[in-house]
């Protein structure tokens, strides 16, 4: 799966996360951008990414990603490990 | 007179928590005078001014860590930390309680996003209440009763890796720890499986409050400020917030929660449920409009436009005995002590008995 392929699974369980268009969400947006995305429900956002990816976000970059795109970026490496 | 060196608290409802006890402790109000500058703002409340006197002459910070998406907005792009204080400032950070693990499902209800007014700033079910299976299953099915089953049937272990949910939970606490001076992923972990630490999952409860309050009224040397007896208080108040989360069965198995057990719910005035009610009245989305415009004028000391409100309220059929319980409390803050008690005898007859209010 590329880079693309797993921004546009990453955006569409955003949007069902926070109730907002897919079509909104780049690799620049951060949690400030979207309503509804603070550190608690950060912590539901992560669960469904590793349940739509089947793959663990390892736990010392759990809370290190600024953006969606460092969200992407740690998947890609977890995937490619696999 | 030269004004006092200040005490400010910066943070959400427990920092205004942390300011309500400090401005409690004599010894405390007599050298200090106390702000409590919110990391948030309900919609109607608008903004406070920034007392910047009051921050050049801080001597003693207490800072909420974390990003509040709301504060930093609002002060257009800059956190708080970011206002300057004087050097010789003592500064302690603290965490913002939270904890998801005994709520997987949270979910805004655009039912309930839809009623809010600002008699009833978070709308009658705000989102830590509210649930995504249930509103997934609404989607297809409008029958109550047929919901209700529907979500009974579902096997949350099939929905959700608990101990994953848990597991990144405490990750987000102690990473929160790391950025402040008191620490609070231990106490959790260690006690969460054997009291009720929390009402929902940003509303501490009583255990989590004394913890924070001993640490830090500790470690400031206030301790001894308090009057006798008053952990005790916090450990057994309800501390902020009405809402409660109701917790689904198969957690309280999950985890092993005995204090969970048989527990009852608060739902704003409302009153409290058990598990059961809780979710049968927020599937039917059952609340009642005027018993919150009464409690919101009488906590205005608008008492007449409150009984006149409430009154009309426990005129409607089925009015619940939350209705006349509040109507008692108002009429006896009247000075009304006859009407006051027809109104609590009435509760007792109404179709429920709530014990709140």
């Amino acid at each position: 799966m590329n880079s693309d392929e797993i921004l546009s699974r990453v955006r569409e369980v955003i949007a069902k996360q926070f109730s907002v268009a897919s079509g909104t969400i780049t690799r620049d947006t951060v949690a400030m951008d979207i309503s509804g995305w603070d550190s608690v429900t950060h912590v539901y956002l992560l669960l469904a990414i590793e349940r739509e990816f089947g793959a663990r976000i390892p736990d010392d970059r759990v809370f290190s990603m600024d953006n969606v795109g460092d969200l992407v970026d740690i998947l890609a490496e977890q995937l490619a490990k696999r | 007179m030269a004004a006092k060196p200040a005490i400010v608290v910066y943070g959400n409802c427990v920092g205004g928590f942390l300011t309500g006890h400090l401005r409690q402790m004599p010894a405390v109000v007599e050298h200090y005078d106390i702000y409590w500058f919110r990391s948030f703002v309900a919609q109607s409340k608008g903004d406070e001014p920034l007392d910047l006197g009051a921050l050049s002459r801080c001597e003693i910070l207490l800072e909420q860590v974390g990003n509040f998406r709301d504060d930093v907005q609002r002060r257009g792009g800059a956190h708080f930390r970011d206002i300057p204080v004087p050097p010789n400032c003592r500064r302690l950070r603290f965490p913002p309680p939270f904890m998801n693990t005994l709520w997987p499902f949270v979910a805004s209800d655009p039912r309930s996003d839809s009623a809010v007014r600002p008699w009833i700033e978070e709308g009658p079910y705000p989102r830590y209440v509210c649930n995504s299976l249930i509103l997934e299953i609404m989607k297809e099915e409008k029958d109550p009763a047929r919901v209700y089953e529907r979500f009974n049937a579902i096997r949350i272990k099939d929905r959700v890796d608990l101990d994953r949910l848990h597991a990144l939970t405490m990750a987000k606490i102690r990473g929160l720890d790391r950025d402040s001076d008191v620490r609070l992923g231990d106490f959790i972990e260690r006690n969460f499986q054997t009291r009720r630490l929390f009402h929902m999952q940003i509303h501490p409860a009583g255990p989590v409050l004394r913890y924070i309050c001993e640490e830090i009224f500790g470690a400031l040397g206030f301790l001894n400020a308090l009057p006798e007896g008053h952990l005790d208080e916090i450990e057994h108040g309800r501390g902020p917030g009405a809402y409660d989360a109701p917790i689904h069965p198969e957690i309280i198995e999950h985890f092993g929660l005995e204090w969970a057990r048989d527990l009852s719910y608060c739902h704003f005035a409302e009153g409290y449920f058990s598990y059961d009610e809780f979710i049968r009245r927020y599937i039917r989305f059952d609340w009642t409009p005027l018993l919150y415009i009464g409690a919101h004028l009488a906590a205005r000391d608008m008492l007449l436009e409150a009984e006149a409100i409430l009154v009309e309220a426990a005129r409607r059929p089925h009015a619940p005995s939350s209705v006349f319980h509040k109507l008692g409390n108002v009429r006896q803050r009247l000075g009304w002590p006859d009407a006051a008690r027809a109104a609590f005898v009435a509760a007792a007859y109404a179709p429920r008995s709530f014990h709140y209010l």
